[in-house]
């Protein structure tokens, strides 16, 4: 497996309230393995609204996997499409990918820095499922020794899904779970989430960690 | 960009088969101008105003944790809100008069707020008690088919437009917003089905408690006679002269929130002042919104409409279900709380059931409803429950089938629909097409109008949710 090399990267991006479809669909078609919107709110600039009371306003919190050697074409044709550069037109960064569960062709890429590092420290888990899965894998995940978890709900695509209701696209709506886990459990539980939901079959869900530097609060229990 | 479609419909008609006097068409123009910017400002003020305090509040009476706190809560509430509401005063005169005084307006106005407050409360028990919202539509519904069975005809078709009536522009997002933080708050694998549905339940109230009234009361006949058309004269004066009115109206819709909100701040939220201070102006902006909304709706579209049905109804009769069926099309994209709930869908489906593809569906729901009263001014022997009854048996059938999500949004979107610009608009327009045909009687065709657009949405928007169900089922 050559390709298992390859190494990804989570772009992530929030745009206005509307644009997460069209970002999706971009991606898509620049060959990101799909991608997941969600809903969140953001501060307002203009001075006027403020004064008259608006308190927030409506963003869309884009993410998508895609490969690295992608990501400069990527970044090219997404800072066309929503003017990125210009003030007030979104923000996008990347993330590097540690560990990706490419569901869609049946194998898994690891990085080879996965086995190397083995010092104490803490994995970000990031499980993207099917709304209505997410009680599975939150049992899945307990079962492996996961302490906790947040769910956030979305929706989104893989690179496979196509499903169009008058022309309009439809994303399936997703539950993202996010689990900090310390490294030596990520791999239990993502096993143990993969085991439970065959994940590994197409348009089942997708899981990949990622790397976290420093964490509190978490609650160490034995 | 909402009031538009409706605006252009009517110049159009104007340039080709209905010529308008010059003095009216300013005089819509500037209604449609009133709309507009009432209608943005309303919805701003509903956004930052209403929403939170009905959200608030839902979230309050949830964490009570006692079923009966909720149930009697959600009852006190439905019942303050609806009895302030303007249409259902305007209705509770309408069944007075019908009834021939049999009936006195403080009993009606009392006894559909009862209703609604009922409703409510069960409503929201419901949701506590994670009751599947088909059941409970299934059994109002049938006591309500009950109940119809012994009713006079007329009375059906007022009880179905109370319905309509009930859940004016001010009640629906604040009923919204209840159903949608008792369900955040209670949480669970229903949360996303339980936000809706709410409005659905307190709609079925005035059905029961009108039916009820008239069959207690053995109403055997419906009298009365619809008022006297007076046209305008002038451009500004109308305006002039409905303002007051108005602001008295939206003054009173807004009075039970605010002061409910500055009841339950004081004892529960206890929020800080800046929060404070934003509810407070967007309760301003919604009641500045709504003022200027139902001025330029009432002075500016009410006779347009009102003239070129009877126009129509005159020179082309054949062409009126034409002629309904687009205006259905582009009346309910002017409805204030439409954008309310298809907000409240986005949210709570993050973006996954789209505005627009609810928005179509509504529209074609609408365009069906008035094209097929059309028919019934046009055809005497079609009466309303040839439509009423195969499209609510429907619309129960479907509620088996469909996703969940989709039952809540149909029946909430049914009180959605049948807000302010319909009721007005559309209204006007049927009782002008009937006043031109010598078989349809004004009185007894215009009731029913309101009780098809609080009808069609059900059936429309869960074959919306059935497509989407086959097409979820393709995809996986």
């Amino acid at each position: 497996m050559d390709t298992a090399k390859d190494r990804f990267i989570l772009f992530c991006s929030i745009l206005d309230f509307g644009k997460g479809s069209k970002a999706l669909r971009l991606s898509k078609e620049l060959g990101a393995l799909g991608g997941t919107i969600f809903l969140g709110r953001g501060t307002i600039r203009n001075e006027l609204l403020k004064m008259l009371g608006a308190v927030d306003i409506r963003r869309e919190i884009f993410i998508a996997m895609i490969e690295e050697s992608k990501e400069d074409e990527f970044y090219e044709n997404m800072l066309k499409k929503f003017h990125l550069d210009k003030p007030h037109h979104g923000i996008a960064f990347s993330l590097p990918i540690k560990y990706c569960e490419k569901i869609d062709e049946d194998k898994y890429i690891s990085n080879p820095e996965k086995e190397g590092v083995k010092k104490v420290g803490y994995d970000a888990i990031f499980i993207i499922v099917n709304k209505g899965y997410i009680d599975d894998v939150l049992d899945a995940a307990e079962a492996a020794g996961s302490t906790g978890g947040t769910v956030i709900h979305g929706r989104g695509a893989g690179a496979y899904e196509k499903a169009k209701l008058f022309n309009i696209e439809i994303e399936p709506e997703k539950d993202i779970l996010l689990i900090l886990s310390k490294k030596e459990k990520t791999e239990a539980i993502i096993n143990s989430v993969r085991d439970k939901l065959k994940i590994e079959e197409q348009g089942k869900g997708i899981i990949f960690v990622l790397d976290v530097s420093r964490t509190v609060g978490l609650y160490e229990g034995d | 960009m909402s009031v538009l479609p409706i605006t252009l419909l009517v110049l159009i008609l104007n340039f080709t088969i209905v010529p308008v006097e010059r003095e009216m068409l300013v005089r819509f123009i500037i209604g449609a101008v009133l709309v507009i910017i009432g209608l943005g400002i309303f919805l701003f003020g509903a956004h930052i105003g209403i929403s939170p305090i009905g959200h608030l509040m839902g979230e309050t009476i949830a964490k009570s944790n006692r079923a009966y706190i909720v149930g009697l809560l959600g009852f006190l509430l439905g019942f303050l809100i609806n009895i302030a509401e303007p249409d259902i005063q305007i209705l509770s005169h309408q069944v007075s008069l019908a009834s021939g005084g049999m009936i006195s307006f403080s009993s009606i106005l009392i006894v559909v707020s009862i209703g609604v407050g009922l409703m409510v409360g069960l409503g929201l028990l419901r949701i506590v008690y994670e009751k599947p919202l088909n059941v409970c539509y299934t059994v109002v519904y049938f006591i309500i088919f009950i109940l119809g069975l012994f009713a006079l005809e007329e009375f059906l078709a007022i009880s179905v437009d109370s319905s309509g009536a009930t859940t004016g522009a001010m009640t629906t997002p604040f009923i919204l917003a209840l159903g949608y933080g008792v369900s955040q708050l209670k949480g669970g694998k229903s949360v996303e089905e339980d936000s809706f549905g709410l409005v659905g339940m307190a709609s079925a109230g005035p059905i029961v408690a009108v039916l009820l009234m008239s069959l207690i009361k053995r109403i055997t006949n419906v009298q009365g006679e619809a008022e006297a058309f007076v046209p305008n004269v002038g451009i500004i004066k109308p305006y002039i002269q409905v303002f007051p009115q108005y602001l008295k109206e939206s003054l009173l819709t807004i009075l039970p929130i605010l002061v409910l909100f500055i009841i339950f701040n004081g004892l529960k939220f206890k929020l800080n002042r800046k929060s404070k201070n934003i509810i407070y102006k967007g309760l301003f902006y919604t009641f500045t919104g709504l003022t200027l909304f139902s001025v330029g709706v009432n002075a500016g579209f009410m006779e347009v409409g009102r003239v070129m049905g009877e126009y129509i109804a005159t020179y082309y009769p054949r062409i009126l279900p034409i002629v309904g069926f687009v205006m259905g099309m582009v009346v309910v994209l002017a409805e204030p709380a439409v954008y309310v709930l298809t907000k409240q869908i986005e949210d709570v489906t993050a973006g996954y059931i789209k505005r627009n593809v609810i928005l179509g569906a509504l529209s074609i729901g609408i365009a069906f409803a008035v094209s097929m009263s059309m028919l019934r001014i046009m055809i005497p022997s079609l009466k309303l429950w040839h439509f009423l009854l195969p499209g609510f048996a429907l619309a129960i059938i479907l509620s088996y089938i469909v996703p969940p999500i989709f039952v809540g949004i149909a029946f909430d979107s049914g009180g959605v629909a049948s807000g302010p610009m319909t009721a007005t608009f559309v209204l006007a327009f049927a009782q002008g097409a009937a006043n031109a045909i010598p078989t349809a009687n004004v009185l007894i065709d215009g009731f029913g109008i309101i009780a098809m657009v609080a009808m069609t949405p059900l059936v429309a928007l869960q074959l919306l949710g059935l497509i989407f169900k086959v097409k979820a089922r393709k995809e996986g």
